[in-house]
């Protein structure tokens, strides 16, 4: 078990950014093994943040908690957790919003795709991007963040798009228009 | 001075020849501006369905002109009820699904970036073959079609079927690189030049009890030079914007890059984020026809997007460096 204070040594070391890619790889490897990692991770990121104070004034405070502590409790259901949760809470508050923004980053980094980690561990990619993938027809909904900051690029593209070519509203036919998840 | 004649008549009816041909070219642009001029300038009020893969969608589109400044609502028939108002200010997207309503204040004109201008248009004939098809009935109108079919496989092709009458698009396919179709929206029912009572451009849904997004004013310059550049670029790429801003949803300043050919839009842009940001956003995506590529540069996020083929997204944003 010296094992596991090495590790959360490494691990605090991983929130402050200080740890080579070599390590940094390790530690994930491990994170996505072990549940009580992943726990000690987030609570590492939320004191972290408390301490520099960087939650912002849209998301209420409890949030934090609330997040910390549906996953210290269900830690076996933290991927429909993630689904039904996160889709509200994307929508509600700006996505950069810090603690929000590392509650979801986290969680979706311990449960990357069902069908993907193995292959992203593989490739030697930086495991915490937050992976889009071709969605058939739309972005990935398994996101939901990720599908609000492509909306957000998409509604930034369009003032452009929309002056060039066709014109009009054509452009934001899209926005509005691509309702009923499949 | 006799046998200089006949060259003369030769001349004169090959230029005749070219002539026309060059005419038959300039109806068919001539029906381009025609479009793009006819949906800022009438006023109407119509349904029409947008088809894109195997999904189908029904939205309400009026648009009003008021002492010089117009106003449209564009408004789902579907599921939520979402909404995007714009006016000459501002763009308001409602997402009562989300519950969140996004404010973008417009930055298009003020760019020298109106619309399709004249030379512009000449410009596309390098890219795109432009050519008029037969008139055709769409929702119940007798309508000109006009084929845009570009040379290589970096953009997309458009059917655009226009009122004759007024020039109002009431049918466009979006085909891609191999004429498949790839998107098609319709009017099925129209209403040109009805008065349009200032209420119909009123949002559906309240807005209050949304959070709200509102971009700063103050937040938007027009940077003097490009912090960042596309190396690569199709043919007849050219930038055509260059902003700084304040990202909305994100908060955090943005570089955004605009590219276009005349037709076809690439938005580039590039974001800072912290070394311990864990959200970037790394890979291809896609709805209906456009295409959006995020990278990673260092701790900068660059996200290309734009309706244009996945090869061009790639093609861009993977080229994207800092300014030399």
């Amino acid at each position: 078990m010296n094992n596991v204070s090495d590790m959360k040594e490494k691990l605090s070391a991983l929130v402050d950014n200080e740890l080579d890619d070599l390590d940094e790889r390790h530690v994930m490897t491990a994170l996505a093994e072990n549940t009580e990692l992943r726990n000690t991770w987030e609570r590492y990121h939320l004191l972290r943040s408390a301490l520099r104070q960087d939650m912002d004034a849209v998301v209420p405070p409890e949030i934090a908690e609330r997040v910390a502590a549906r996953i210290a409790t269900e830690p076996d259901n933290v991927v429909s957790f993630r689904r039904q949760k996160i889709v509200r809470l994307a929508g509600t508050f700006a996505i950069a919003a810090s603690v929000a923004a590392i509650a979801i980053a986290g969680v979706q980094l311990l449960n990357p795709p069902a069908t993907e980690p193995a292959a992203v561990i593989a490739a030697g990619q930086p495991i915490p991007e937050n992976i889009i993938r071709a969605g058939t027809t739309r972005w990935d909904m398994k996101q939901p963040e990720t599908e609000s900051a492509l909306n957000a690029f998409l509604v930034e593209h369009n003032e452009f798009a929309s002056s060039s070519g066709i014109g009009g509203m054509m452009p934001y036919v899209r926005v509005v228009g691509y309702d009923n998840p499949k | 001075m006799n046998r200089r004649l006949p060259t003369r008549l030769i001349l004169f009816i090959a230029s005749i020849f070219f002539c026309s041909a060059a005419l038959a070219a300039d109806a068919a642009h001539d029906w381009l501006m025609k479009i793009n001029q006819a949906a800022r300038t009438l006023d109407y009020d119509g349904v029409f369905v947008y088809q894109h893969e195997s999904q189908l969608e029904a939205m309400r589109i009026i648009h009003k002109v008021e002492n010089g400044s117009h106003r449209e609502r564009l408004v789902s028939l579907n599921g939520a009820p979402r909404e995007v108002i714009r006016n000459q200010r501002e763009v308001i997207c409602y997402w009562p699904d989300k519950n969140s309503v996004m404010v973008e204040l417009r930055k298009a004109n003020s760019q020298n970036f109106p619309a399709i201008l004249p030379e512009r248009v000449q410009d596309l004939d390098e890219y795109y073959s432009i050519k008029l098809g037969n008139t055709e009935r769409i929702t119940g109108r007798p309508a000109q079609l006009v084929i845009v079919k570009p040379i290589d496989q970096y953009r997309y092709g458009y059917h655009l079927w226009a009122d004759r009458e007024t020039g109002l698009l009431l049918k466009a396919d979006l085909l891609d690189t191999n004429g498949n179709i790839l998107e098609q929206f319709m009017f099925t029912q129209i209403n040109i030049g009805a008065t349009i009572p200032s209420s119909a451009l009123e949002p559906g849904v309240a807005g209050k009890g949304m959070v709200w997004h509102r971009e700063d004013e103050k937040q938007v310059t027009e940077a003097a030079k490009p912090g960042w550049a596309a190396a690569r670029l199709p043919g007849g790429f050219r930038l055509s914007a260059h902003i700084s801003r304040q990202a909305l949803m994100r908060k955090r300043p943005v570089e955004h890059l605009v590219y276009t050919d005349g037709l076809a839009a690439v938005s580039v842009f590039v974001e800072k984020r912290g070394k311990d940001s864990k959200s970037f956003m790394v890979g291809h995506s896609r709805m209906g026809a456009v295409n959006a590529l995020g990278l990673r540069v260092d701790d900068y996020q660059i996200m290309t997007v734009g309706e244009v083929p996945a090869e061009t997204i790639t093609l861009i944003g993977g080229s994207v460096a800092p300014a030399q």
